[in-house]
């Protein structure tokens, strides 16, 4: 036991940077991160607290007030269809990626990766324009006599939900299609070999391996929705606010720091929950 | 950097090897012991192996020599100079790594140079010494390429060129040949040897084939669990393991068991498999606790075991099996009491090729066999 | 096989019904990539809209756009507002690149090489800033920043957009050190280079690629970033993308689809980039 410890250790730690020397390389990025990122998040959260004596009064007016409670619920509701609805469109399209080659591979991972890279807030306003009163949908609804009035697609809760999904789909994709691409090919063809039909094969064999990835996506989708603001500030108008364009509000309009602290609070407890839970299956970043 | 070493890599002065002088070294990571108070002298020109299994601590000594791990204790002198704690792009050794570490983005001959140019030397000065170590390892005309362009007994040789470039007094070699098959290992084996021979530069070699160590050390140190088992020439670790460990590391090795049944000034009377042997006490290795009644180890090569014809004085046992190794046979036997035994006997082209079943009786003898009595 | 097939029983057993799994397949493949046809002209259309939408003469967001002018081009690069936000938009990410490049590849160096204390629990903070929603960093750094006067400030936004924009180098440039050979740096300070030596002129060159790729999704972090870009701007320190979330709200003309595919032609053409890299990269190690 002790000699295959050392067997590990004989070559790995050779010529590694000495501590001191470690801590100064590394010494920018903690300064970076304390002043940039603890430090304020810590002084918003202080503040919801310490207003300057301990209260949980913020915290209890969340709860307590219906329309607080019922904004938190919606934004829950509106994560959990968003996330739905990208696994179901999404699922196909990390299958057919994952087992196509050559050209059409790329064609596809092009079609994920540009709207990946392409601003939120292009593609938020790009919604805007096919939905609003006079945009493509209802145009294009209107020449073909499907309606004689436009509807009212936008700022309303379906707007945002498929704007969102449209949004958050490369998050749930790209997982998906990294854990479908591990799945040796020979597992489906042994499967098929033993007399599976390519569906109970799928069934079988290939959804169950690719659980990880669709965990991994569903919550990475998942908590990028619950805190989402520039989709929702945009698309879904007033009426129709989430846990994010509340503490906007919060902050812009009515200056009530200390509450939009706890509403931060409440949403950072919940995220870093979510991932925590699920750390496991979680690998970041935008490449695929 | 030393100015000798600079002299030496402007050709100056002929390359030699220096004596290192290693006393009392420990490595500790943690709570894990990784070398254990190793004393080592290497004399000057040398060619000592470090052998031994995984995690015996060869490259952990190696990497202090080097300057890449720091010892916990003891010290490190070249020459006269203590290296303990000196950082290793001041050592002035050169190193072969295990995977030859050339620098992918580099030309072979940028790589060879890169030494030089990191110890100041202008580039008319670096252009000839390049050329020249490139043509010491057959390579002048690969100059151009690039490692990934080259099979791995040539990226080997550029490995070997870069570290004899600045013609250091030592070089360190980490199991350089291990990712190479078996053939062109043994065509590299007796070119490093050559150029040993040539430079009479110090090499210090890591492996764990004790074959290869066989082959081209002045002298082996048999590392385990952190420290030197047994130091000494190739042909003394053979014929004189003085431990059951070496023993069985270094060649093949039969085991019998044995108790001791009489002893006096000289010589050891043992009994094994009902026969009685008897053995100088030169022939006792390891630890001197023998006593009438106490058992023992014995270990015996199979060019030492024989098969004989009738079983007056041998121990019998059934063939199992026979292997033929073009120079000789090794006949595996199963001795009466359970043990099995590897009988080498030489083959010649009167063989009738069919394989021998049935009895079999094995003569010991016993002037070649090692004793190791109070091991387990 | 001929004892096999003696028995109807076991040949059965040897080939599942043939026709379902002759005519399934086929029908099925279709509407899947039917489908997925669909799903992906619902990923591509949104996205590439507003170029057609810059091209149209109407005055007013229109579609299908009738006749072809470049009138909002020319309207957006004469405009004061959207040229002052778009180079400011432009220096920020210039600068954040720059910083998040340097600090995300020496401390990446440090976890991956070096002995640090702690380093399992400093990456995990280094992801943080990935995961906590921009609403909370945006309303944190506004809260810290207004009162020194960094907000609307060059300074103050190259601080949080490294701050957010270091994840993606460390990610990039962690999984380039870890897949180069160790035994490279050793074997250049054992050729007599120093550390910083060994660093510039063997890892260096071996991590570039990771180090481009990390400084790529930077800028564009930095570029396309909108949620903190809205709170911490002022009223002369603007960013484009706060300038895109005002007139989207308040004055929606085809300056925007200009603008927006301005925008969309730096972030492709950027990524192209990256994709190229990589697959350059892909080549080079066989």
């Amino acid at each position: 036991m002790a000699n295959a410890t050392v067997a590990a250790t004989d070559r790995a730690t050779a010529g590694q940077l000495s501590r001191p020397a470690s801590l100064t390389l590394a010494l920018p990025l903690i300064l970076l991160l304390g002043l940039a990122f603890l430090l304020p998040v810590a002084k918003l959260l202080w503040g919801s607290v310490f207003t300057p004596s301990p209260t949980a009064e913020n915290y209890l007016r969340i709860v307590q007030e219906p329309i607080f409670l019922k904004i938190l619920l919606r934004t829950v509701q509106t994560a959990a269809v968003v996330t739905c609805l990208a696994f179901v469109l999404g699922y196909p399209v990390a299958l057919v990626m994952s087992k196509l080659g050559g050209r059409a591979a790329m064609l596809v991972a092009a079609c994920v990766l540009i709207p990946l890279w392409t601003s939120v807030l292009v593609r938020s306003y790009a919604w805007i324009v096919l939905l609003q009163r006079t945009g493509v949908v209802n145009s294009t609804l209107m020449s073909w006599g499907v309606i004689n009035e436009p509807l009212k697609l936008i700022y309303t809760e379906g707007a945002v939900i498929v704007a969102m999904t449209h949004v958050l789909m490369p998050y749930m994709i790209l997982p998906i299609f990294s854990s479908l691409r591990s799945i040796p090919p020979e597992l489906d063809r042994a499967a098929r070999n033993l007399g599976a039909g390519p569906w109970t094969s799928f069934i079988a064999v290939t959804l169950p391996l690719s659980l990880p990835g669709i965990y991994a996506g569903s919550i990475m989708v998942f908590i990028l929705a619950l805190g989402f603001y520039v989709t929702p500030a945009l698309v879904g108008g007033p009426q129709n606010l989430t846990i994010a364009t509340l503490i906007g509000q919060q902050t812009t309009e009515l200056l009530n720091w200390p509450f939009a602290g706890a509403l931060a609070g409440v949403l950072l407890v919940v995220t870093l929950g979510l991932v925590g839970l699920f750390r496991r299956f979680l690998r970041f970043g935008k490449g695929a | 950097m030393s100015s000798d070493v600079l002299q030496a890599s402007r050709g100056l002065s002929p390359p030699k090897g220096e004596a290192i002088a290693i006393k009392g070294i420990s490595k500790r990571f943690g709570s894990i012991v990784g070398v254990d108070n190793v004393d080592l002298h290497v004399e000057a020109g040398e060619f000592l192996s470090l052998l031994g299994p995984s995690g015996s601590g060869k490259t952990t000594l190696l990497m202090m020599l080097a300057g890449f791990e720091t010892p916990s204790s003891g010290s490190i002198t070249l020459g006269s100079r203590d290296l303990t704690h000196v950082p290793p792009n001041k050592r002035g050794i050169g190193m072969v790594f295990q995977r030859y570490a050339l620098f992918p983005h580099m030309s072979v001959a940028q790589n060879v140079a890169f030494p030089l140019k990191m110890r100041g030397l202008a580039k008319a000065e670096i252009a000839p010494l390049v050329e020249q170590a490139l043509a010491r390892v057959r390579l002048q005309d690969y100059g151009g390429r690039a490692p990934a362009q080259l099979s791995g007994g040539q990226q080997q040789r550029v490995a070997v060129a870069r570290a004899l470039v600045f013609q250091p007094p030592v070089l360190l070699m980490d199991e350089p040949l291990g990712a190479l098959d078996k053939k062109l290992r043994e065509e590299l084996q007796i070119e490093i040897k050559t150029l040993h021979a040539s430079l009479g530069v110090t090499i210090i070699y890591v492996t764990h084939d004790q074959e290869e160590a066989l082959t081209m050390s002045d002298r082996i140190a048999v590392m385990d669990k952190g420290r030197i088992q047994q130091l000494g020439s190739p042909v003394s670790l053979y014929h004189e393991p003085n431990s059951s460990f070496v023993a069985d590391f270094i060649g093949k090795m039969n085991f019998l068991k044995g108790i001791v049944s009489g002893l006096d000034d000289r010589s050891i009377a043992i009994t094994v498999s009902g026969q009685t042997i008897s053995v100088a006490r030169s022939q006792l290795g390891g630890r001197d606790d023998v006593a009438i009644g106490r058992p023992v180890q014995i270990a015996a090569r199979p060019e030492s075991l024989s098969p004989t014809q009738n079983g007056e004085g041998a121990i019998a046992g059934d063939i199992e099996t026979t292997i033929f190794l073009g120079s000789h046979r090794t006949l595996i036997v199963r001795s009466d009491d359970g043990t099995q035994l590897q009988v080498q006997v030489p083959s010649s082209h009167r063989d009738s090729g069919v394989e021998q079943r049935g009895r079999a009786f094995v003569r010991l003898d016993p002037g070649a066999v090692r004793v190791f009595a109070g091991e387990d | 096989m001929s004892t096999l097939s003696e028995t109807p029983a076991l040949d059965v057993l040897q080939s599942p019904p043939a026709s379902r799994a002759a005519l399934s397949p086929h029908l099925g493949r279709w509407l899947l990539h039917g489908f997925v046809g669909l799903v992906l002209i619902f990923l591509l259309l949104p996205t590439l809209l507003v170029v057609p939408m810059s091209l149209g003469e109407a005055s007013y967001i229109q579609f299908p756009p009738k006749g072809f002018t470049l009138k909002w081009y020319h309207a957006y690069f004469a405009d004061a507002d959207w040229m002052s936000a778009t180079w400011f938009s432009l220096k920020i990410a210039v600068a954040t690149t720059v910083s998040a490049t340097i600090v995300g590849t020496l401390a990446s160096f440090a976890i991956v090489r070096g002995s640090l204390p702690g380093a399992a629990a400093l990456q995990a903070l280094t992801l943080a800033p990935l995961i906590v929603p921009h609403i909370v960093l945006a309303v944190a750094l506004y809260l810290v920043f207004a009162p020194i006067g960094l907000t609307g400030n060059f300074f103050g936004f190259a601080i949080a957009h490294t701050m957010m924009s270091v994840p993606y180098v460390m990610l990039t440039v962690s999984a380039s050190l870890q897949r180069i050979d160790p035994a490279l740096e050793l074997a250049a300070l054992n050729c007599g280079a120093t550390r910083a030596q060994a660093f510039w002129h063997v890892v260096l060159p071996n991590i570039a690629p990771g180090v481009a790729a990390g400084a790529v999704f930077a800028f564009l972090a930095s570029f396309d970033e909108a949620t903190v870009a809205f709170f911490i701007s002022g009223v002369e320190g603007k960013t484009i993308t706060r300038k895109l979330f005002e007139d989207i709200d308040y004055n929606l003309t085809p300056v925007i689809a200009a603008a927006s595919t301005v925008m969309v032609v730096i972030s492709l053409v950027l990524m192209g980039g990256v994709e190229w890299l990589r697959s350059r990269g892909a080549k080079a190690a066989p």
